[in-house]
């Protein structure tokens, strides 16, 4: 096992576009996060820059976290595509490793890059929490959970990024399937059914572990404050029910992880390479 | 001799095509195995269904008498078709990843290195190669870690006639070793150098196998040169048992199998008034007996 991830290690770190991709995902996130929490802008009645207040900040980062997820996927579909392509995944399995170990470094890989972006995220709100001065402890975490949460998402855009490369095995069609899957085809595929139901397809499931930050509350917490009006009233007309509860959506999000990975571990043991 | 490879009945469609139809052998330790045939005759694979790569749809293997079909790559070292490795690491990395999927040390990495003739550019990447280098690589790829079984397909595609000759004497230097050697190659001329078994594949079938000498003794080459060459091309095509090589000018080169009697055969030319400036019988190269089976299996 351990020579499998140094192995993941070495395929890896030496790629110049793992770095290209990665050092495109920190900046873009950290340069969104800085101006965001900097700039003075005014979105439906809320300034910008309270969304980074504490309370709001981790599932403010996490949400934001989440816009770059893609591009993480993007990366497996090329890490994992590269394999099919150069002819490494059968080099390896004449090498002795077996379909298995193949799965579980490329796993390991997905498991270090969603390690990565919960790290990403928890130091970038951590610096910017210092900046706003926040004094206690508790109110520090309070929020911290959608941060692991982004982890999970990654974890399944990852993993789903995987299963699309070795269905198709080539890396630019991989991709354009993996992205209009996202944009189109699923929710195009989402209209034939009713609300209920169409938060358990797996993108909308995974896209919402991260919701968009509560703006609705937000307003409402300062109307009540200036004009007394009781903020669960004005939340309640607002808001459209969207999604399960992350104690349900969680737990599916995990199961469709176990499906795509396994159907992964079913294509490779019954392809020729 | 104990046996390092029993194949029973194995084949393998795409389809509606037959990779391989039926195939039986055996391969003992020690032996250097020759695989030949023709393209597109199975020979890659037949390779790559006994190293696991693809799925037999029919039929099984099994390397030291292990369960059905069970590949036991630590103990083979394998070179299949061409070299797979990553274009952007270096020789050494590439070699580490090779030593570590195999669970060997790396140490032994320098000494791979050396044997193969890479040592000075073991930092370049790999894009950077030339094809030979790359053979090389893949060599230095399947000796790591000292395997028992070396399964060699092509393995002198791409190198210069000097890397040709590594290539020989380190096929050579591990056959000393006791090791035993699977190599599928369309160099017939190598082939017979290095080889003591063979199989000839045609169409996924196994058309000949035995010893190379045992195979070689059956067939006899005849080159006869006379001014009266279609008359004589029109005897030898009726001649059962004769197969014509080659035709040129002066004459032609023939392969007898053992049903033709070569005295008989002279006294026919002379009963038939055929003049001969040149007749010589000699044993045939591998080469010559692979044309004359193939053409044998096409007619």
């Amino acid at each position: 096992m351990k020579n499998l991830f140094r192995i993941e290690l070495i395929k890896t770190i030496y790629y110049p576009t793992f770095w290209a991709i990665l050092l495109l995902h920190s900046l873009f996130f950290v340069i969104i996060i800085a101006l965001g929490a900097n700039l003075d802008i005014n979105i439906q009645g809320v300034q910008v820059f309270k969304l980074f207040a504490p309370n709001y900040i981790w599932g403010t980062t996490a949400w934001i976290a989440s816009w770059f997820n893609l591009l993480l996927a993007i990366m497996i579909i090329v890490l994992t595509g590269n394999e099919i392509q150069y002819n490494t995944f059968r080099r390896q399995l004449l090498d002795g490793l077996n379909r298995n170990h193949l799965i579980i470094g490329k796993f390991a890989l997905i498991a270090g890059l969603s390690l990565y972006v919960i790290f990403l995220v928890s130091v970038t709100g951590f610096i910017i929490s210092l900046n706003s001065g926040e004094p206690s402890i508790n109110g520090f975490f309070y929020g911290f959970k959608f941060v692991l949460i982004l982890g999970v998402q990654s974890l399944a855009y990852m993993s789903l990024a995987m299963l699309t490369a070795i269905v198709f095995r080539n890396i630019a069609l991989s991709i354009i399937v993996f992205l209009l899957y996202f944009i189109m085809i699923e929710p195009f595929i989402r209209i034939f059914f009713a609300s209920n139901i169409d938060v358990y397809f797996p993108v909308k499931l995974i896209s919402n572990l991260t919701p968009m930050p509560d703006f609705m509350g937000m307003i409402s917490s300062e109307l009540s404050a200036m004009q007394a009006v009781d903020p669960n009233s004005i939340a309640q007309l607002q808001s459209v029910p969207d999604g399960l509860s992350l104690g349900i959506s969680v737990p599916l999000c995990l199961i469709y992880i176990v499906v795509f990975v396994s159907v992964t571990r079913i294509l490779l043991k019954v392809r020729d390479f | 001799m104990a046996s390092v490879l029993k194949v029973n009945s194995l084949s393998k469609n795409f389809g509606s095509i037959k990779a391989l139809d039926n195939l039986n052998l055996s391969i003992s330790k020690g032996e250097v195995f020759g695989i030949l045939g023709p393209n597109g005759s199975g020979k890659t694979t037949f390779l790559s269904v006994i190293l696991g790569i693809k799925t037999a749809t029919a039929g099984n293997f099994c390397w030291f008498e292990e369960p059905n079909d069970k590949v036991v790559n630590n103990k083979l070292g394998a070179l299949l078709e061409v070299p797979y490795f990553y274009p952007y690491l270096s020789i050494e990395k590439n070699l580490r990843i090779t030593a570590l999927s195999r669970g060997y040390g790396l140490e032994s990495i320098p000494e791979i290195l050396h044997k193969v003739g890479l040592f000075e550019r073991r930092k370049s990447p790999c894009y950077s190669l030339s094809l030979g280098m790359k053979q090389r690589l893949a060599l230095a790829q399947t000796l790591l870690g000292n395997p028992e079984i070396l399964v060699l397909d092509e393995p002198t595609n791409g190198l210069d006639p000097e890397g040709i000759a590594d290539v020989r004497n380190i096929i050579k230097d591990q056959s000393y070793l006791g090791k035993t050697i699977i190599i599928a190659s369309h160099n017939l001329d190598e082939i017979q150098k290095v080889c003591t078994h063979v199989v000839i594949l045609k169409n996924g079938k196994n058309i000949a196998y035995g010893k190379v000498d045992d195979l070689l003794s059956i067939n006899q080459v005849a080159i006869i040169e006379s001014q009266q060459t279609n008359e004589l091309s029109n005897l030898l095509t009726s001649i059962k048992g004769c197969k014509i090589l080659e035709k040129n000018a002066s004459g032609f080169v023939l392969t007898f199998d053992s049903q033709v009697n070569v005295a008989e055969f002279g006294t026919l030319l002379s009963n038939e008034g055929i003049t001969l400036n040149r007749f010589e019988i000699r044993r045939p190269t591998l080469e010559e007996l692979f044309l004359g089976i193939v053409k044998q299996t096409n007619s």
